[in-house]
């Protein structure tokens, strides 16, 4: 299955941009603003949040400056490149889908959940680069997966899981991570959260979208844990153009046991 | 000039004769237990302390650190009192009929060795946990065989004997990762319960702090004497608890008074002893304060 999707990506504003003493530059990133200003020994960054828009570009010397400074770095005139680059949110994602949906026995399930980014700003010269800082798009509500007791704190998505390609809204502050939930058992699958444990995905940059690691969720019923398969692969959906990262930790044997023990109860993982 | 060298030969004389070559072994042998064999007693400790730490937790690294550099310490004050010549034998049964009379003389150090023993085993906290004992809370700086050392917020010391804390009750505060903030208030009673409960949902929602699960729990509590009572109780990170309960006591006051919903002081309605009839009140003269006599003709200003 290929997408259809009528918006390019504005793959422009991932591009490196010099940042050489004086230099000014404005990015959206759907609901949030950056202003970076470069003087001869610093850097200052400004943030501004909630801006009622999905679009996202890149401004250098900008008319409107009306974001005040939020954090100051110093360094010396040998950094005069700065890389905007998209990451995933530092904790696992719960995301809840528009209804409480039960998936009959043998059926396979495709969602696309849309995760927004995070901008990590990365100044760089003389071979070396270093992050200056990453940045939220949007602020996320905490939420907890698992018992009181034990489980993980997570970020909750307000957004819904979708079940078509066509729902997609086109952000390109956000990522899609398609996943498909397998139900092996002979009862039904009631999907009401799906956790997401996005330190296992990478980012890849397609035609419209920016796509993870597909996801594979294997459901066998009675005692059998959920079994979480992570793609090596970027998805088909469209033709991939650029891989912007890797995932941040690679998947272990360790962190399957983890999995499978934090998820023995399909109720804990769909509760 | 050899009157005075006379003692000097004479000591030396002396000492040659003490220093047979067992004595000089067993000397030398002190040197290297007091020199080389304590230090590396507790670097050993140190070590264990470390490692033990990284495969469990502080709480057991201390402990066997201490066990390690206890034990070896009095193991090499013992071979050192038998190099010199100490007999063990009497001195070990004279250490035990004191240690017999100092456990009944101090049964309180006692119980709390004891209670000490159970605290590692059961483990209600580790070092590092924030605990509440009474009306005191800090965070644990050492588990030790008399006592448990505590920091308290203020920056005060605390120690608090182990038999106490078995005795009685002791809240882990810090214990799982996720802990609930109750918050009770009251409405007056002409709102709309199902406005303030849309209300307070709403608040919790837009909270970054609070958890969307487990989800907040609104509980309309009773019909208290001066207002509708509620119960917010939202769920945090423990982390966040402060910034949650900073956060959300403010965003509630400030939406209850966008949405005008009262909040009401105390307040009380006195009855004459029928329910519909109010209290008769009978206007009465002050009584004019005593003074000097009115002059005739003047008016009284009662």
């Amino acid at each position: 299955m290929e997408l259809e999707h009528t918006h390019p990506y504005p793959d422009d504003i991932w591009l490196p941009r010099p940042f050489t003493k004086g230099t000014r530059l404005y990015f959206e990133y759907g609901p949030l603003a950056l202003r970076l200003e470069r003087t001869a020994e610093e850097g200052h960054l400004g943030i501004k949040r909630d801006r009622p828009d999905d679009t996202c570009h890149v401004e250098v010397d900008p008319d409107d400056w009306q974001i005040s400074i939020s954090e100051r770095f110093a360094f010396d005139q040998s950094w005069d490149v700065l890389r905007p680059t998209p990451v995933l949110p530092e904790r696992s994602v719960v995301v809840r889908p528009d209804h409480a949906l039960k998936i009959p026995p043998g059926e396979d399930v495709l969602f696309f959940v849309s995760i927004p980014l995070s901008i990590r700003l990365l100044a760089s010269g003389n071979g070396r680069e270093v992050a200056l800082s990453t940045v939220p798009t949007m602020v996320l509500s905490n939420t907890w997966f698992g018992d009181p007791t034990e489980g993980e704190l997570c970020f909750a998505l307000k957004t819904t899981a979708r079940r078509s390609l066509g729902e997609i809204i086109h952000r390109p502050w956000r990522v899609i991570a398609p996943i498909t939930m397998h139900n092996r058992a002979d009862s039904n699958l009631d999907l009401q959260r799906l956790c997401i444990q996005v330190k296992h995905l990478g980012i890849f940059l397609g035609r419209s979208f920016l796509w993870t690691h597909p996801i594979d969720a294997v459901h066998r019923g009675g005692d059998h844990p959920i079994e979480f398969n992570f793609g090596a692969d970027a998805p088909a959906f469209e033709p991939i153009r650029q891989t912007f990262a890797q995932p941040r930790e690679v998947r272990k044997e360790s962190f399957l046991k983890r999995s499978f023990h934090t998820l023995r109860n399909p109720g804990s993982l769909f509760n | 000039m050899l009157m005075s060298t006379l003692p000097l030969l004479s000591v030396l004389s002396d000492l040659s004769l003490w220093l047979t070559p067992e004595r000089v072994e067993k000397s030398i042998r002190v040197l290297i237990l007091l020199g080389v064999a304590l230090p590396l007693v507790w670097v050993a400790a140190r070590i264990l302390r470390k490692a033990v730490t990284r495969r469990t937790d502080l709480h057991y690294g201390l402990m066997a650190s201490k066990a390690l550099s206890y034990g070896g310490s009095t193991l090499i004050v013992v071979m050192i009192l038998s190099d010199l010549g100490f007999k063990l034998t009497p001195l070990l049964s004279a250490a035990g009929i004191v240690g017999i009379a100092i456990g009944f003389a101090a049964q309180t150090s006692l119980s709390n060795f004891i209670s000490g023993i159970f605290l590692v085993w059961e483990k209600p906290f580790a070092v590092g946990d924030v605990i509440a004992v009474g009306d005191n809370m800090g965070m644990v700086l050492s588990i030790d065989l008399l006592s448990v050392k505590v920091r308290l917020f203020d920056n005060r010391f605390l120690r608090v004997p182990n038999s106490q804390l078995i005795q009685n009750s002791v809240i882990n505060v810090t214990k799982y990762s996720i802990r609930r903030l109750d918050i009770n208030l009251g409405v007056a009673y002409k709102e709309d319960i199902a406005k303030v409960r849309a209300i307070l949902q709403d608040v919790a929602d837009k909270n970054p702090f609070c958890l969307d699960e487990p989800a907040p729990l609104i509980i309309f509590q009773k019909y208290g004497d001066s207002a509708l009572e509620f119960m917010l109780a939202v769920w945090c990170a423990r982390t966040d608890f402060l910034a949650l309960r900073n956060s959300i006591m403010e965003q509630i006051k400030v939406r209850f008074d966008e949405e005008g919903i009262e909040i009401p002081f105390p307040h009380r309605t006195l009855y004459a002893g029928e329910a519909t009839k109010p209290i008769p009140v009978r206007m009465v003269e002050p009584i004019a304060p005593p003074g000097p006599a009115a002059e005739p003709g003047e008016k009284s200003s009662a």
